[in-house]
């Protein structure tokens, strides 16, 4: 059997943890608790939904797929844009060190709106046409991103090395900053290395 | 006379038709022009009112509201937005036009449904004060209530104490 003190602390002990505890909600109100590392993820998987068989060599009026993907982890809800580029390889990459996106232009837009942890995930579907290669040097015309068709003015040179007409296509996210009421490059990217193969 | 006149004027008449379907063409292409101007500014109205949307969406979650569908909404709204965007690309002005029109109307209902969800947040929403006198309340009440039941327990306990027989080694 517990003794008379023994009993007196258990007491003190339920006493002190549920004042504690009805003390809490009040004591929020004014304390804020450190938040978690606020980021977001951008990812990009091949058509078997999984990072594997992304296309690699293609070629002309052939349409490839690869599903992209945004989560929030910034603690808000956050709208988002995904830019889809293309590039050939003598081209800047976005320098996420200096927060620089690439100056290509975007050749197809996703508008996402994303609540705190949820994930969005789309699929990208492009295709090349008006392709040519002459000597060292291949070139594209048009390309078309999820229906839309956009006129380009790409070439690449004849990757030795690589054994390829290499051009890399890639996603920037990009974050709507309420102060600035704009846009902003959010330091994520992902790409895709493309060899162009012999037109049709 | 009748015979005459057809060759006389006939370049007069094939100067005319010329100029009759230049002036089709050209208003062809003001037409063109103005679909083109008419779908542009509208997905840049869209655009507008969905980061509007976006706003009083932010506003209400930061009231407490429960804003997961609108989210829903606004995802949808960006993807008339996309589309309309396609469109314009591929000179179908009517779809862009009217896809970009279906954006601007949901980011508006958007906005009013965040609105309306932002009153209620906060009307419903216990105040600081509030909060904190119940709290205090509620430490009191608990607090006398622990004092009294520790009272109780300790009249039994010396009571069930002096009750017991001694136990004979």
């Amino acid at each position: 059997m517990w003794s008379l003190d023994d009993c007196r602390h258990a007491f003190v002990a339920v006493w002190l943890v549920g004042t504690v505890a009805l003390c809490v909600p009040s004591v929020l109100l004014y304390v804020r608790l450190p938040a978690g590392e606020r980021f977001s993820e951008l990812y990009i998987l091949g058509p078997t939904h999984m990072a594997e068989n992304y296309p690699f060599n293609v070629a002309a009026d052939t349409s490839y797929m690869v599903y992209l993907g945004v989560t929030n982890h910034l603690g808000n809800t956050s709208y988002y844009e995904v830019q889809v580029k293309l590039r050939n390889p003598t081209e800047p990459l976005p320098n996420v060190t200096v927060h620089d996106p690439s100056s290509q232009p975007a050749l197809y837009t996703y508008e996402v709106s994303l609540g705190d942890g949820q994930t969005w995930e789309d699929t990208l579907n492009f295709s090349f046409s008006q392709m040519s290669f002459e000597s060292n040097d291949s070139s594209v015309g048009k390309i078309q991103v999820n229906g839309a068709m956009v006129s380009l003015n790409e070439s690449s040179t004849w990757d030795g090395t690589n054994n390829g007409y290499y051009y890399q296509v890639f996603a920037e996210l990009w974050v709507y900053n309420n102060a600035d009421n704009s846009f902003m490059f959010h330091d994520r990217f992902v790409s895709l290395w493309l060899n162009m193969t012999s037109p049709v | 006379m009748g015979e005459s006149w057809l060759p006389r004027h006939l370049k007069d008449l094939s100067m005319i038709l010329i100029l009759a379907l230049g002036l089709f063409i050209a208003s062809f292409q003001v037409v063109s022009c103005t679909d083109r101007d008419d779908a542009a500014a509208r997905i840049n109205a869209a655009d507008a009112a969905l980061k509007l949307a976006y706003h009083a969406v932010g506003d209400a979650e930061v009231s407490g509201a429960n804003i997961t569908e609108l989210v829903v909404w606004l995802n949808d709204a960006g993807g008339a937005l996309s589309g309309a965007r396609t469109a314009m690309t591929l000179g179908n002005y009517s779809e862009a036009l009217a896809k970009a029109a279906a954006c601007e109307t949901g980011a508006n209902e958007i906005a009013a449904a965040a609105g309306e969800l932002e009153t209620f947040a906060v009307e419903g929403k216990p105040s600081g004060w509030m909060t904190a006198s119940l709290s205090v309340l509620g430490s009191a009440v608990f607090t006398i209530a622990m004092f009294g039941v520790w009272r109780l327990f300790k009249r039994q306990y010396s009571k069930r104490l002096l009750e017991s027989k001694p136990e004979v080694a």
